[in-house]
């Protein structure tokens, strides 16, 4: 009994994906994967795709920039805790380990008929095989005064990268005493503990240089992501100083006055030394131009292989993507793009494919040597990727499981860096 | 959905010699492929070459030690959430598959 899929059955499996594999690109020569965005999602797609084909299909990956800062662990920079480089992994690797082909450039456009993605200055690059791995991108617009323009005075720091330099420069900058005002987006959003994380290592930079500031976050929502340990936490550590208010007492963001540095909710107005508004996100721009999007903003996959409901022979993957139950993570994405690369693979070269696996772990640290994690496992169904066993970090840990749990989330990016690019 | 796991696993371990020594070449083939795919559920923490402080290396261990290892974190013999969670999602072909993959990695390096 073989397990590896007759192309029909895969086919089936990938609903649109599937039909025409006898597509004239590939009866030409090498099959032709090509990759949009270098993030944890595309790189490791990229990366995976190359390796264990072992030369048989053509990668080339197009990313905007040369270096990729990675936001798990931005936060970490921002409160003091890692270098700037630490975190920026350039793709050298990736060409000469793998022989990908890297392309720096913006992509514009995707024809999905024709299957060319074009490149800012004119470059176009055909493909067998698309992955689109855009991260997101934000509705500035769900808050009057805000704008991509005002994010370079009140970032949003939520792509990391010169956004998180600016914040930390502003940290840096602002007086004792000053209050640091964030404003976390509402559901759904890349990273759901992330700006309590945030909140936590910058008040941990704050209690050790300006022990007079406050923070205050004013929500979007009334509840999130490891509520219990953060609560906990910030009050164990930074008593007085965080200030967090659910969306059922202020109404949430209603608009940012840039001049006055204020944000404005439907009653009270709140002013801050530094502010940092994280605004609500949606699927990242060349997804949206490119159809695979739908009325959420966000793009259906099929659950087998993160192919496109939308456009055939399009696979999307990352916090773009509809994966479900699954969080908006890089552990996520690098884990997506394992399953879409070997159902890329088995397509084009007929490698075996199995059931696909997905996973997630997300560490959080809620101060220097304190470390929290949630995770779970999934599989996919016909309808979704569903969860089928979790964990997460209790309150009232002792200290030493705590500085395993911080020295895990250590090793775990060393790991999952190495993993990504190379 | 057609994967038919079950009667998959049945023939890899059927494909297997006592120990967990491969006889049959169709089958260690099959099962390396599976345990490449499944190591990368792995390698998001787990470096195959490199060290990191946190997480241990598990490359080169004798598919048995492997085997057990994963078994006594799927069984809650062997405290520790994150890797009871990453077992329970494991099938015994599973773990054999991931046990000659990782096995190996250690003796290339
Ligand atoms: C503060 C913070 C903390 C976080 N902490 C964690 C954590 O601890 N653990 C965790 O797992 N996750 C964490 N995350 C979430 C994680 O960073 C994201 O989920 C992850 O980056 C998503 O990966 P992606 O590949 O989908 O997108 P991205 O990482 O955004 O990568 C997309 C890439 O595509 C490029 N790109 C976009 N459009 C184009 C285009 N048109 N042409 C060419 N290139 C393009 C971008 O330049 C970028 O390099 C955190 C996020 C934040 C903001
Ligand atoms: C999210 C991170 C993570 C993932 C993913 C992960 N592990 Fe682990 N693993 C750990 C940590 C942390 C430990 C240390 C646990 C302990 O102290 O018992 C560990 C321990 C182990 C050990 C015991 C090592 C020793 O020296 O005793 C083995 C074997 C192992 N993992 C195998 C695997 C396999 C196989 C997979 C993939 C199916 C995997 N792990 C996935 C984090 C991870």
């Amino acid at each position: 009994m073989d397990r590896k899929f007759t192309r029909r059955e895969f086919g089936i499996m990938a609903g649109v994906a599937a039909s025409t594999l006898a597509a004239p690109a590939i009866a030409q020569g090498k099959p032709k994967v090509v990759v949009i965005g270098g993030g944890p999602g595309g790189a490791t797609a990229a990366r995976y795709i190359a390796k264990d084909s072992k030369g048989a299909v053509d990668v080339t990956l197009i990313e905007a920039n040369a270096r990729h800062t990675t936001c798990f662990f931005s936060n970490l920079y921002i409160g003091g805790l890692r270098s700037f480089d630490s975190i920026t992994h350039g793709y050298d690797k990736l060409a000469s380990d793998h022989g990908i082909n890297v392309v720096t450039g913006f992509a514009t456009s995707v024809d999905t008929a024709k299957r060319i993605v074009t490149v800012a200055g004119g470059q176009s690059v055909s493909y067998d095989k698309l992955v689109v791995a855009p991260g997101i991108d934000f509705k500035y617009e769900a808050y009057e005064g805000y704008s991509k323009e005002v994010a370079e005075t009140i970032p949003h720091a939520w792509q990391a990268g010169p956004q998180s330099q600016i914040l930390r420069r502003q940290l840096e900058a602002m007086d004792d005493g000053g209050v640091f005002l964030i404003a976390p987006p509402p559901n759904p959003f890349r990273c759901p503990p992330g700006p309590y994380e945030r909140i936590a290592l910058v008040a941990q930079y704050l209690k050790r240089n300006k022990p007079k500031s406050k923070i205050i976050a004013v929500d979007a929502k009334d509840k999130f992501s490891k509520q219990a340990l953060f609560e906990e936490g910030w009050a164990k550590y930074y008593d007085g100083m965080i200030e967090w208010l659910p969306l059922n007492i202020t109404g949430g963001v209603k608009a940012v006055d840039e001049k006055g540095m204020t944000l404005h909710t439907g009653g009270e107005s709140f002013k801050g030394d530094v502010i940092n508004v994280i605004p609500p996100q949606k699927a990242g721009a060349i997804a949206t131009a490119a159809g695979l999007a739908n009325e959420t903003g966000w793009c259906p996959i099929d659950p087998f292989t993160m192919a496109s409901t939308r456009a055939p022979h399009v696979y999307v993957l990352g916090d773009s993507s509809i994966a479900a139950a699954m969080p908006k993570s890089g552990f996520a994405a690098n884990s997506q793009a394992k399953a879409c690369a070997m159902a890329i693979r088995a397509e084009l070269t007929g490698s075996r494919a199995f059931e696909p696996r997905y996973s997630n772990t997300c560490w959080s640290m809620i101060a220097s040597g304190d470390g929290v994690k949630v995770g779970a496992s999934y599989k996919a169904t016909r309808e979704k990727i569903a969860s089928t066993d979790t964990f997460i970090s209790k309150t009232g840990e002792d200290a030493a499981m705590r500085t395993a749990t911080a020295e895990e989330a250590e090793g775990w990016y060393a790991g999952i860096s190495a993993d990504i690019f190379g | 959905m057609r994967y038919r796991r079950t009667k998959t696993a049945m023939t890899l371990l059927a494909g297997l010699c006592a120990g967990g020594f491969l006889c049959a070449p169709a089958s260690a083939d099959e099962l390396y492929e599976l345990g490449e795919y499944l190591a990368g559920d792995c390698t998001a923490c787990h470096q195959l070459e490199g060290r990191a402080p946190g997480i241990p290396p598990i490359t080169g261990w004798p598919v048995e030690s492997f085997v057990m290892v994963m078994t006594a974190y799927k069984e809650g013999e062997r405290d520790h959430a994150l890797m009871q969670n990453v077992a329970s999602r494991l099938g015994d072909e599973d773990m054999q598959a991931l046990a000659v993959y990782f096995g190996k990695q250690g003796q290339q390096e």
